[in-house]
């Protein structure tokens, strides 16, 4: 027993020796660790070359980067970016803007005098009405232009009014004056349903986007004047065609009478003054560009409040500049505030 | 730190124990100071030797920064952020508990490097240590609208235990040798940056003029991460488009 022991004894010193001699040795291996002076030199030389990358950034395109506000974030959306963003947003809502005007009613009477025998006389009195139903007018937005100042993005986008379509009920009531015109033509009251479409017509939309820091992103605040749209009313061929059918379907001397009515003429002219149409300034929404600070984060598994400071913004050529500090309120038990 | 089996005490096994541990322990251990100056210079010709490579794609015009989103975070945000959850405990194996008690990151030189100070003990003894982990910031990546990393544990020092110095060099070499069974004790790097995935625009139903509301898709991925000058500068590739019109409000405004 005591033998066994004693070998026991010896292994386990032998293999402590062994194990001491690799603690030493590999203590032994170690190579002087650098001096003061080493690692200094070697940061120096980190610098350098962390200078001359940045030269590099800035002499490829970069140059608005030496300007941007320094913070604790800094966030920098190209103007390319937000340019595109701009236009497809605009465009897009343009481009799925109608305009409907319903219920409109139009008016238009007088007499119609001719020369009878030696002098002129009242042959009828008539009355036009147009009651339209509903004309909806379409815009298609064009290519916008933008130009980035300081502060704003200045936006030109030309608008066309282009297709629309609509109906119309036309009432036309013709009361013969006299006994001759009573005799040959006699009192006229027809109505008839008529389309048409709208003449298309170019405006153009001028305004800005107010570039701003708000909180913790950027947004484009819109500052757009109204836009006053006038909807031309233009008759089909077949409404026009129906016009010309309420004259010719009377007898051949009334047809004469009412021929110096000339409904059509009346009608182009009432329909030709066009309906204003104001588009507010609403329909332009601020737009919040796409990247910003988080106002909450989870940090492993402990929810933390984020309050951005803004620190600034800045516009340049290439870049929006936005700086943030932030404030950090951990929602932990016993966290500080 | 493995959970010791107790043994039956026998006094030659102890007196063998001790006598080796003894004198392993009389060689003195490398110092704190001269571990740090180590460490130090092979962060620093890491970073010089990266900083060549950024440099010589930059100048070759194969790093495109101007048409990108630029995101940059300070250290000193990204301390705070990481500091505001600490302390925190995590238990490594079911025997040990390490509990995680500063965080300082480092963006230099094109590294991204996460110096970590920790408590560790064991749930059943009365042995503790100091440590100092390292981890280098790595997989970089947008997961659910989040910015976010990893990292991957390149340096654990044993900065003090009860254990001795040759318990402390064990210890390193045992872990120093198998840095994986450490993953997700450090803490990665979520970025405080909203990515909105979207940009939604509402529309508007004013009687006469209606207008269809709809959202812009927005396409974002990671271009380039470039820690540099005390800044973790992310370049994002952000593609917008095309606008999608949603059905018209039904209340006019």
């Amino acid at each position: 027993m005591r033998r066994a022991t004693g070998v026991l004894l010896a292994g386990l010193l032998a293999i402590g020796a062994c194990f001491f001699a690799w603690v030493q040795w590999r203590r032994a291996q170690r190579v002087p660790p650098p001096t003061a002076a080493r690692l200094a030199e070697l940061r120096t030389e980190r610098d350098r070359l962390q200078a001359v990358f940045r030269a590099a950034v800035l002499a490829r395109g970069e140059q608005s980067l030496a300007e941007a506000p320094v913070a604790g974030v800094m966030i920098g959306i190209p103007t390319i970016l937000t340019s595109s963003i701009v236009e497809q947003v605009v465009t897009g809502l343009f481009g799925e803007t109608t305009l409907t005007l319903k219920n409109l009613k139009v008016h238009k009477e007088g007499k119609v005098r001719a020369k009878m025998l030696i002098r002129k006389r009242t042959l009828g009195e008539f009355v036009l009405d147009v009651n339209i139903h509903q004309v909806q007018g379409i815009l298609k937005p064009g290519k916008p232009t933008l130009v980035f100042g300081t502060s704003t993005v200045d936006l030109t986008l030309p608008v066309r009014l282009a297709e629309g379509k609509g109906s119309a009920e036309l009432r036309f009531q013709w009361d013969s004056k006299g006994l001759a015109a009573n005799t040959v033509c006699g009192d006229v009251d027809v109505t008839r349903e008529v389309g048409g479409g709208v003449v298309p017509t170019d405006y153009e939309v001028s305004g800005s986007f107010k570039i701003t820091a708000v909180g913790n992103a950027i947004r484009l605040e819109p500052r757009f004047p109204e836009l006053a749209v006038r909807i031309f009313v233009d008759p089909s061929d077949q409404a026009w065609g129906i016009v010309d059918g309420v004259v010719k379907e009377q007898r051949k001397g009334c047809e004469i009478a009412l021929s110096k009515v000339d409904i059509k003429e009346k009608l182009g002219g009432i329909l030709g003054k066009g309906f204003n149409v104001k588009i507010p300034q609403k329909i332009f929404k601020p737009i919040k560009l796409p990247a910003g600070v988080k106002q909450s984060l989870k940090v492993q598994g402990i929810q933390m409040a984020l309050e951005a400071r803004p620190t600034g913004l800045l516009v340049t050529p290439d870049r929006l500049w936005y700086g943030a500090d932030l404030n950090f309120r951990s929602n932990r038990p016993g966290a500080k505030p | 730190m493995p959970r010791v089996k107790s043994l039956r005490p026998r006094t030659g096994l102890a007196a063998a124990l001790a006598a080796a541990c003894l004198a392993a322990g009389c060689a003195p251990r490398e110092s704190l100071e001269d571990a740090r100056a180590r460490a130090a210079e092979s962060v620093a010709l890491a970073e010089i030797a990266d900083l060549h490579k950024l440099i010589t794609k930059a100048e070759a015009g194969q790093l495109s920064t101007e048409s990108r989103v630029a995101i940059g975070i300070a250290e000193s945000v990204s301390k705070e952020l990481l500091e505001a959850s600490l302390p925190q405990e995590k238990m490594i194996g079911d025997r040990l508990i390490v509990r995680l008690e500063t965080a300082q990151p480092f963006f230099r030189g094109n590294n991204a490097i996460l110096v970590c100070r920790a408590s560790a003990r064991t749930p059943r003894s009365s042995a503790a240590a100091h440590l100092e982990l390292g981890g280098r910031l790595t997989n970089f990546r947008i997961d659910q609208g989040k910015l976010v990393s990893g990292v991957e544990i390149v340096h654990f020092k044993v900065l003090d235990s009860s254990l001795g110095d040759m318990g402390s060099d064990v210890l390193e070499s045992i872990v120093g040798g198998n840095l994986d069974s450490l993953s997700g004790l450090l803490p990665g790097l979520e970025i405080p940056v909203t990515l909105e995935e979207s940009i939604p625009i509402a529309g508007l139903n004013a009687g006469v003029v209606q207008v269809k509301g709809g959202s812009l898709p927005l396409k974002v991925s990671l271009a380039e991460v470039i820690p540099i000058k005390e800044r973790l500068w992310i370049l994002l590739d952000v593609s917008a488009g095309p606008w999608t019109a949603n059905a018209l409000a039904e209340k006019p405004e």
